[in-house]
């Protein structure tokens, strides 16, 4: 496990269950940069970042990176449910350097009732408690988010995407989030790596724009469509006409496939 | 909201000790009393079940206190601490053994108050709750479960068999080895 003196966090590891095989797994986090783990429910997001704080024990191999007691969580575990938020900023201050005017300011922004039990709270909201003891830490050495927008409203959410990366950069420090929704990942990640069947991706480090997705007009029929591109190539279009047009574009199987198997359709590609 | 959840606790630590208190003071031998006592200590199970189950769940409340800054010798030490001096002052209340003097009861009362002021002064109400007031009533109401429901009693069961004992102490060792090796190296989700 790592210690304050940490200067490159990094892991090379495998993590081994009677049914499933996570790795092996290389990944390097860079300070000051967002590293987005992408991939489909049952890939080993989770179990990852577990590895990574030393909530679980990799079978073999090493793991670089600061203890529990160092990050910055949200979505790994819980805040218990019995106290208020006001009551949660004050547990950690008395263990952890915690700017409480910081806290207190998000608790305003975020509208949360700071002496209302997080029991009583929804489930976006205790996410955003999650979110506001995690961005009023002092000096956390890494950021660790799990699934973290989940349950949270679109308007909470693009606060979070500007006070995720202006935390990131102000204080130079990894981070590393888990999601199934590229959308989210695509706004807020500086890198992102695509998990599958507990296999990792190469890291696509923007702006390579080896993969994006866009809403772009057909130049033949005038219409709107949306565009995955991979590595300059179009891999897949959907019609205006589908009403679920942005479910479509972030299908995440779809992406993913095209790390781990190939594009089987190439030759269908249109130019 | 705080002081009425804090109400609910002192209620409850008030009432154990009022109870305690009231089987040492040998006012145990009335049948009927025995009845009213084994339907308040269900009534404790039921409710350190609820804690349990749903304001408790043991690997979150762990996740919380790392990063929180506790170090895992520390919870181990409260946890360990708290589950101690209660099993012996449950085992005590439950099923007094005649040659044990009650300065031995008062001593180990003691000492959980001790440990409860030391956690308050130096981390506040909220740990006690979560590290001592909670393991507590979880702790009283699982033996007091088994002595009510199924008439186990504890010390004359494992003060006349040397089998028992042994057997007894084999299996508290392999789990808590166990639990002490997922906690200190991994994989304590």
């Amino acid at each position: 496990m790592g210690s304050m003196q940490i200067t490159e966090f990094s892991c090379n590891f495998i993590k081994k269950y009677k049914n499933f095989t996570l790795g092996p797994l290389k990944l390097s986090l860079k300070r000051g940069k967002i590293t987005a783990i992408v991939g489909p429910n049952g890939a080993g997001k989770t179990t990852l970042l577990h590895c990574l704080c030393g909530l679980r024990k990799p079978t073999t191999g090493e793991i670089h990176f600061p203890p529990l007691s160092h990050l910055a969580i949200v979505g790994i575990g819980d805040l218990p449910e019995l106290f208020s938020i006001k009551e949660i900023i004050g547990f950690f201050g008395k263990n952890r350097e915690l700017n409480k005017s910081i806290a207190f300011n998000l608790i305003k922004k975020f509208k949360i009732k700071e002496n209302q039990k997080l029991k009583t709270l929804s489930s976006g909201q205790r996410m955003l408690c999650q979110w506001i003891v995690a961005l009023s830490l002092n000096s956390p050495e890494a950021l660790v988010l799990d699934e973290p927008f989940i349950h949270i409203d679109i308007v909470h959410k693009n606060i979070l995407f500007d006070m995720l990366s202006e935390t990131i950069i102000k204080r130079n420090i990894p981070c590393i989030i888990s999601s199934h929704n590229i959308l989210e990942t695509d706004k807020t990640a500086d890198i992102i790596c695509f998990l599958k069947n507990g296999n990792l991706s190469d890291a696509i480090e923007k702006p390579c724009k080896d993969v994006f997705w866009v809403i772009e007009e057909n130049k033949e029929n005038e219409k709107t469509q949306g565009v995955i591109y991979f590595k300059d190539k179009v891999v897949k279009t959907v019609p205006k006409n589908n009403k679920n047009i942005k479910g479509e574009i972030c299908d995440l199987q779809e992406i993913t496939r095209l790390f781990f198997e190939g594009n089987e359709n190439e030759n269908e590609i249109p130019e | 909201m705080k002081t009425r959840f804090l109400n609910k606790f002192i209620i409850k630590i008030l009432l154990i000790f009022f109870l305690s208190i009231l089987f040492m003071l040998k006012t145990f031998n009335s049948e009927e009393f025995k009845q009213t006592i084994h339907i308040v200590w269900v009534a404790f199970f039921l409710i350190s079940i609820e804690y349990l189950s749903i304001n408790y769940n043991p690997p979150k409340g762990l996740t919380f206190l790392l990063n929180a800054g506790f170090k895992r010798w520390e919870i181990i030490v409260y946890l360990g601490g708290n589950y101690i001096i209660l099993s012996l002052m449950v085992m005590l209340f439950v099923s007094p053994p005649l040659s044990t003097p009650s300065i031995v009861i008062y001593l180990l009362f003691l000492s959980y108050m001790l440990l409860i002021l030391f956690l308050w002064l130096l981390y506040g109400i909220n740990i006690v709750i979560l590290l001592s007031v909670l393991p507590v009533l979880i702790n009283f109401a699982i033996i007091i479960f088994f002595k009510t429901l199924f008439h186990w009693d504890f010390y004359d069961f494992i003060e006349h068999s040397l089998l028992t004992q042994i057997t007894l102490t084999l299996i508290c060792l392999i789990f808590a080895i166990y639990f002490l090796k997922r906690f200190l190296y991994g994989d304590i989700t």
